[in-house]
């Protein structure tokens, strides 16, 4: 099978010849390319030669066009740095009065937003260069986005103490944005759409079904209408909020490293939500050894058995010796 | 409900100009600033953590605890003075070279704060120098390191190694935290603890003055 064939398969409900690998590489694949994670993160073809030479080397299934969420920021106005070789960053949040957001941002055509469009441009370039693989483009969750252009402190501090009436006019405005480009993505060739939706580990259930489930279902739906498939990705410990992940409808839960897969797998339980994860991307690719990585991938696989495609909780690290990634494709490639 | 439980109760429901109004009332009524401190915010922060640490609460709610404290203590801070009352201990934090990433900081900061300990925010992005000539400035008892990016966590190894070039190193108790941080690193690097949250580093950091 080739790696497309894989993934559809596992997405479809249908038996792969073995479990897919969706580790997300981006600052590892920058340094691997040899190239400063600025051009990475500006130019659609170093990101995606990068990540085609990484996804043979390493045999890694999904090509994704993702590197850093400032893009949609930026297509909003935010003044986003770009360092030589470290992840873009907003230095003075966009967004400076939650009660006057919709003078401050405005939906804009990905198509004319910088790096939005140069994300479009991804998607095509791996849709054309990639054709044994599945594509997978990317957007901040509405609840992240928001966290992005107001800053996160100021973003949490909000939703706990001012008018929630304010809260949903900041999050509706960015989701719709958020939909758009989902959609733009799906049209440009993206088989799956990830979802960044970081923050919502921090927040309570209550909170996350009120701020952050109906935007993301609101995504999902669109996705689904547009013919892609989603995946939900939350860094942190999101075993509070699976219930709420699961029930958006999304085809992947990306789990991060502190959920327990055992708790995930009963909490899914009759449905047929796959789960990605989600070895310790620090203890486990980082800092351990080929051996270590064979044991923790075999574990994670056996724990949920179907349903499941096998990751890192998060981002294999920048500094990642290359024999531990390439330890996860060879355990899959002779175990899995 | 008594005084000091109003202005607990303030404190833990997030509300900065009411609780501000409260202690300057409670200051011009005669209640001395350092009962007010001890009996009142104290262990009103330290309940926030406690029910930060059983996932009652979450971080948007400790965030606006921790800016009604920091609003408490700038109207107590000036009768602290006047009444003698010194910090039981100095605390320096910062996050690490490279990392702009400062939720993590900020709450452990305002959780120490909330045990009666004196904390110097060196900010984001601060290089093992910039850490040094401020240990060397402040005398602190405690340096608190944060790093949440696997590239930004090995500055904390760097930031131990300079401490200990200078000849600082057994001056200080050093504390790591951060997402990526785990306790096989902070043995690592030398580290005198690791804490996996905000509420577990103030009860570190106040177990050193026990």
């Amino acid at each position: 099978m080739t790696s497309r064939e894989r993934t559809l398969a596992v997405l479809n409900g249908k038996i792969a010849d073995r479990t897919p690998n969706f580790n997300i590489l981006m600052g590892f694949s920058a340094r691997y390319g040899g190239r400063t994670y600025r051009d990475y993160a500006s130019d659609y073809r170093v990101l995606c030669d990068c990540d085609l030479k990484c996804a043979e080397d390493f045999g890694i299934d999904l090509l994704c066009a993702i590197s850093d969420p400032m893009r949609e920021a930026e297509g909003f106005g935010a003044n986003v740095t770009m360092p030589e070789d470290d992840v873009p960053y907003s230095p003075i949040p966009l967004v400076d009065d939650i009660y006057n957001v919709k003078n401050i941002i405005k939906t804009y055509d990905p198509h004319n937003g910088k790096r939005t469009e140069d994300r479009l441009k991804a998607v095509e370039y791996f849709k054309k260069n990639g054709k044994d693989y599945t594509v997978g483009g990317w957007v901040e969750g509405a609840f992240a986005e928001c966290c992005d252009l107001r800053g996160i402190n100021d973003f949490l501090a909000d939703v706990a103490c001012e008018e929630e009436e304010a809260i949903h006019e900041f999050l509706s405005i960015v989701n719709e944005q958020a939909v758009r480009f989902a959609v733009e993505q799906v049209k440009a060739g993206a088989d799956i759409i990830g979802i960044g939706d970081a923050a919502t580990s921090l927040i309570s259930p209550d909170m996350y079904r009120s701020f952050a489930f109906p935007y993301q279902k609101a995504i999902v739906d669109a996705v689904h209408a547009a013919g892609g498939k989603t995946k939900l990705h939350i860094c942190g410990n999101t075993t509070n909020v699976l219930p709420h992940m699961i029930e958006t409808g999304t085809d992947i839960v990306d789990l991060d490293w502190m959920v327990d897969l055992k708790r995930a797998k009963e909490i899914i339980g009759g449905r047929n939500t796959i789960i990605s994860g989600n070895y310790d991307p620090v203890a486990v690719l980082l800092q351990g050894t080929p051996e270590t990585v064979r044991e923790k991938v075999l574990e994670c696989k056996s724990i949920v058995k179907t349903n499941y495609i096998s990751s890192g909780g998060c981002e294999v690290p920048r500094d990642t010796p290359h024999e531990n990634l390439r330890a996860v494709y060879e355990t899959l490639r002779t175990g899995g | 409900m008594n005084k000091f439980d109003e202005i607990s109760e303030l404190l833990q429901r997030g509300k900065p100009r009411d609780l501000s109004a409260l202690v300057q009332a409670e200051l011009a009524e005669g209640t001395a600033a350092n009962d007010i401190l001890i009996r009142a915010l104290i262990p009103g922060m330290s309940a926030v953590g406690e029910r930060f640490k059983k996932n009652e609460i979450f971080v948007p709610e400790v965030l606006i605890t921790a800016r009604a404290m920091n609003a408490a203590l700038n109207v107590l801070k000036p009768a602290l003075a006047q009444a003698g009352v010194e910090p039981i201990g100095t605390a320096l934090i910062c996050t690490v070279k490279g990392d702009l990433h400062d939720i993590g900081k900020n709450l452990v900061k305002m959780m120490i704060e909330g045990t009666g300990i004196r904390v110097i925010d060196l900010g984001v992005d601060c290089p093992p120098e910039r850490v040094v000539e401020a240990v060397k400035e402040h005398k602190p008892d405690i340096v608190c390191l944060s790093a949440l990016l696997t590239t930004t966590m090995v500055y904390q190894k760097e930031t131990i190694d300079a401490l200990k070039a200078a000849g600082l190193r057994d001056s200080v108790k050093v504390m790591v935290g951060g997402a990526p941080v785990t306790q096989a690193f902070a043995d690592e690097i030398g580290a005198d603890a690791y804490t996996p949250d905000a509420a577990t580093a103030a009860e570190k950091a106040r177990s050193y003055f026990d």
